[in-house]
């Protein structure tokens, strides 16, 4: 036996002949016995009659052929919308043929290269000093950049004196 | 007599007579249904005529999946929906529940209480129940076709329309009797 619920939900299609086959008799025979849904669908009637007393719309406007044809018209003739197009391979290229900017490019080249090659000898010099005399390189590396507030006794603080002091002028303490 | 299909083929290939044919054997549907969801005849011939343009546009890509109409329906629908949105006023209201403005005097003596309360209980409808309503009981569509027409399954037709008509039952119980 087919439940109120789903019997109401197929009374609507019922309606409008959509009803599938396999539920029509079902349904039939759901509303032979049931008052409840059989009143259902007298209400459903009901209000499908009610909202066919609306009076029937007007009629499509006069020349509304001609007008749409005329705005298709109007479409096609416009020009398309220009995407914005990035420059192309082909337009570097033309770019980078022009004398003015083929002088330019050069000069940039030729500086960089110069940069490129005194870099490297610079550095060549400086490892081979390193390699060959290392003690050369100061030993209070920090006093000698002014950076012995970093050490133990930085210049002129109490501990600096008192070592002052304390110490003989070969370094060894009294 | 040409199909739909062979005239939005010759569409494509840029027949504006095939356009033509096409436009005027659709029109009073295209036109029926804007005026029925807008309510105003000039908005709804510009948006009617909106969708035919659409179409034009999109004939070389449009596959013949479905029925011409319901493809129609879904354009003229989904652009009267945008209209209604865009235009609708802003007052902290559901935007798809607004109802249409008071009729005047001289509307009211002439209207027929009946239909009056009819158009008053669709206008409330929210947008989507509205087009269902109007699409299953005005447009007799089917519900599949509905669906399509909606972006939406059969069991979606089914929930819009049952929604629907308690609401309308609900607001039309004077003139429903017991």
């Amino acid at each position: 036996m087919m439940q109120c619920r789903r019997a109401q939900g197929l009374i609507d299609m019922y309606a409008g002949e959509e009803i599938p086959t396999a539920h029509r008799a079902a349904l039939e025979a759901h509303l032979a016995a049931c008052s409840a849904c059989r009143e259902h669908q007298a209400r459903l009637e009901k209000l499908l009659a009610l909202l066919r007393r609306i009076p029937p719309l007007p009629p499509v406007p006069e020349g509304f052929n001609d007008r749409l044809l005329a705005r298709a018209r109007q479409r096609r003739e416009m020009p398309p919308r220009v995407p914005a197009v990035r420059p192309r391979l082909r337009d570097w290229w033309d770019f980078l043929r022009a004398p003015q900017t083929a002088g330019a490019v050069g000069a940039i080249a030729a500086g960089l290269l110069l940069g490129v090659l005194m870099g490297q000898q610079a550095s060549r010099e400086w490892s081979t000093a390193t390699v060959a005399a290392p003690e050369a390189l100061p030993v209070d590396l920090l006093g000698g950049h002014g950076l012995d507030l970093l050490s133990g006794s930085p210049r002129g603080s109490f501990t600096d004196a008192y070592l002052s002091l304390t110490s003989q002028p070969d370094g060894r303490e009294t | 007599m040409q199909s739909d299909e062979e005239l939005m083929s010759a569409t494509a290939r840029g027949e504006m007579t095939a356009f033509e044919m096409l436009a005027r054997r659709h029109q009073t549907s295209a036109w029926n249904i804007a005026f029925r969801l807008l309510g105003n005849a000039d908005e709804a011939e510009d948006v009617a005529q909106e969708a035919f343009l659409r179409i034009l546009q999109a004939a070389p890509r449009y596959q013949p999946t479905a029925a011409f109409r319901t493809y129609l329906y879904r354009i003229v629908t989904r652009l009267c929906h945008d209209h209604r949105r865009k235009t609708a006023p802003f007052d902290g209201r559901d935007p798809d529940a607004e109802t249409s403005p008071e009729p005047s005097p001289d509307e009211i003596a002439v209207a027929d209480e009946q239909c009056h309360a009819v158009r008053q209980a669709l206008d409330a409808l929210p947008l989507q129940q509205r087009t269902a309503v109007i699409l299953r009981y005005y447009e007799s569509l089917r519900y599949d076709e509905i669906a399509d027409v909606l972006g939406t399954s059969r069991k979606g037709v089914e929930r819009l329309l049952a929604r629907g008509k308690a609401a309308l039952a609900a607001r039309l119980r004077r003139f429903l009797g017991k």
